[in-house]
């Protein structure tokens, strides 16, 4: 029996030296993938495809179908990994314990900025600037909590997804909010939704990422290593706590002023700024300003400050719950 | 050839070698803080207790956070390797082609393949042949304890868990908290700062504290500890926080232990019950054992058992693995 398990255990570091991926489950708990959800997969790489190929200016997603383009990067980005990882064991419930718990330091991403004004209503209402004023709203309530705040930018500057993330992971943030306005069609659409990582088996979200993504400044070989991270990526189920946290905080907030606010809900997709960051990361799209009623209600201070409050309660509700997960209690 | 085996702790690490060598030496590494400091210590480099004691004048490092090499600073790598070379030193390396040196290290069982891959690289060309592993794994190697048995190693930065089910251990079958010896002290220096403002002491004290009187359940003595306050030498009674400090652990502790009962196969899970050791420095809180067995009692009872000297189980079954290891294993673990 010592011969096996240390003959297994010689293997074990041999598959980590040679950069094996880690084996899913042991046999007998291991799970057929229905090949419908490992299709879901190689959504990450078609989502990063149309971020590559880059969009001229910032069309709406189309509402059904993903761009012709998805197919000729389908073949071409998915790495080897891609097709083998087994999606249930990716997406089994970690062990908080094992985790990066304390929430001190919040990195707040207001998207957008510069000469990449995001999204823009009819009258002209532009997406960088209301996601810089509610991330610094948000910033000043946090800071109040107790938290250690790094904005990646603090006024109407240019900087690239990379940057972001690079910033983030340099200045070791315990968790990464950023902050986005949602632009859908028809234009009565509108709601509420969050993002974290992961593979999108939806063209509206594959769509939404590659306009979030663009200027990326990625190339397709650093996408390949990003891509690989994923797939040892820990973070997921934190990432995708923070989402829920932060959705259900602002959809509670916002139905107080508006019973009617459709809840979009908690979704995956593959935002380059989620990749590449190293803690558990969300892009909140906490409003739609492609929505005449929505841009209105953005004008006003007092309901960027709402949308604010809910980013602020929704990260202190999930660094609550990470305390009580660590202690046990 | 000299085979080592290496519990590389968060607070302390240990080394068991093949010439029947073994150390333990506190994780802290520090360099002068300045020209002046060097001048004072006349030394370029502070290991251990060494580096612990004088840390007013160092820029110390601790680089290992939770188990595991903290990550994206160069300076904690390079302290990192200067531990282990310093281990490596203690029990008699030569560091050179001459006396090459297989060494077994053992990590926190949740540590993930990229962190092993980091380990890896931050120790190239201080050991010549390196096998990672987990750390309770390890233990359990040491002590033979193969089958139908489960460890626990509550060490400073994480407590681990292994069911050892006669094979090498999937992720299934273990799991680490970060619930150890650190978040007892940080807690504990909270309780008593909460209760004693005026009071003077570091983390480094309450550690000593912690690792001198530290209990769960009913106190057979008071817990009294002299501090300074206000400059005036002053004891202080700890029993309380102490107490309270030391039984944080014991819930997540005990739902981990439970939660990896029902994984074990059916007709073995009374085995494993009766078969539960207490390693790493935690196992020492004196009354743990058997509050554990009290909160087995609601799965039909079980046995504990608590090394009592365990500071060496887990750099002694890094050196049994390191010995069993035949030369075609170690030729493929070069690093």
């Amino acid at each position: 029996m010592k011969a096996r398990i240390l003959s297994d255990a010689v293997g074990d570091n041999v598959d980590t030296i040679t950069g094996a991926l880690p084996k899913p489950l042991r046999h007998e708990h291991r799970r057929r993938v229905p090949r419908g959800s490992r299709l879901g997969l190689l959504a990450i790489p078609v989502g990063i495809g149309i971020a590559l190929l880059g969009m001229p200016g910032r069309p709406l997603p189309p509402p059904t179908t993903a761009p012709p383009a998805v197919s000729i990067v389908t073949g071409a980005a998915p790495t080897a990994a891609a097709a083998t990882v087994d999606r249930h064991a990716l997406s089994r419930p970690v062990d908080p314990g094992v985790l990066e718990l304390g929430v001190r330091r919040v990195i707040l991403d207001a998207g957008h900025g510069g000469d990449n004004h995001g999204t823009a209503s009819a009258t002209g209402l532009q997406e960088k600037t209301l996601t810089l004023d509610i991330a610094l709203r948000t910033r000043d309530l946090i800071v109040m909590k107790g938290f250690d705040v790094v904005m990646t930018r603090t006024e109407d500057a240019a900087v690239s997804l990379q940057e972001r993330a690079t910033l983030a992971n340099g200045r070791h943030g315990d968790i990464f909010v950023s902050i986005h306005l949602n632009a859908l069609r028809p234009a009565a659409a509108r709601g509420i939704e969050t993002y974290y990582l992961g593979p999108s088996d939806s063209p509206e979200h594959d769509a939404i990422a590659a306009v979030e993504n663009e200027e990326s400044g990625y190339s397709l070989s650093d996408m390949r290593t990003l891509l690989d991270k994923i797939y040892a990526d820990a973070r997921r189920d934190e990432s995708r706590r923070l989402a829920t946290a932060v959705q259900q905080a602002l959809i509670h907030r916002v139905r107080q002023i508006d019973p009617d606010m459709a809840n979009r809900g908690v979704k995956m997709a593959p935002f380059v700024v989620l990749i590449a960051t190293d803690m558990p990361a969300i892009l909140a799209e906490v409003s739609c300003l492609s929505n005449a009623d929505e841009a209105d209600r953005l004008k006003t201070p007092g309901y960027r400050q709402t949308l604010a409050e809910a980013l602020a309660s929704g990260i202190q509700a999930f660094a609550g719950a990470e305390r009580t997960q660590a202690s046990g209690s | 050839m000299l085979s080592v085996g290496i519990d590389l702790g968060t607070s302390r690490s240990a080394i068991s070698s093949s010439n029947g060598e073994q150390f333990v030496v506190d994780s802290f590494v520090g360099w002068p803080a300045d020209l002046v400091a060097r001048k004072v210590l006349q030394k370029d480099l502070l290991v251990g207790r060494d580096a612990l004691d004088n840390r007013t004048m160092l820029e110390l490092h601790r680089p290992l956070e939770r188990g595991l090499l903290k990550e994206g600073s160069d300076r904690d790598v390079e302290a990192a390797r200067e531990l282990l070379r310093h281990l490596l030193s203690l029990v008699g390396a030569k560091g050179n082609k001459a006396q090459p040196v297989r060494a077994v290290v053992g990590v926190p069982a949740a540590a993930l393949r990229t962190n092993k891959q980091y380990l890896r690289t931050a120790l190239k060309g201080v050991v010549d042949s390196l096998m990672i592993v987990s750390e309770p794994f390890a233990v359990a190697y040491g002590l033979n304890a193969l089958l139908h048995t489960m460890i626990i190693d509550i060490g400073a930065g994480t407590t681990d868990f292994v069911v050892m089910k006669g094979r090498y251990p999937t992720e299934d079958d273990q799991r680490s908290l970060t619930i150890a010896g650190d978040s007892i002290d940080t807690y504990l220096q909270k309780l008593i700062q909460a209760k004693y403002p005026d009071a003077g002491f570091t983390i480094f004290m309450v550690r000593e504290w912690k690792e001198k009187h530290s209990f769960v359940g009913e106190p057979t003595d008071r817990v009294v500890v002299t501090v300074p306050m206000s400059g005036v030498p002053t004891q202080i009674d700890i029993t309380d926080e102490m107490r309270a400090a030391c039984e944080s652990i014991v819930a997540p502790i005990v739902e981990t232990m439970l939660d990896l009962l029902p994984h074990v196969e059916p007709e073995f899970q009374e085995r494993v019950r009766k078969n539960i050791i207490l390693a790493g420095g935690g196992g020492l809180i004196r009354n743990l054992g058997p509050t554990l067995e009290r909160a087995l009692e609601k799965v039909g009872g079980g046995k504990i058992r608590v090394i009592e000297a365990p500071v060496f189980c887990g750099s002694d079954g890094g050196l049994a693995l390191a010995k069993d290891a035949q030369d075609s294993d170690w030729d493929r673990l070069v690093n």
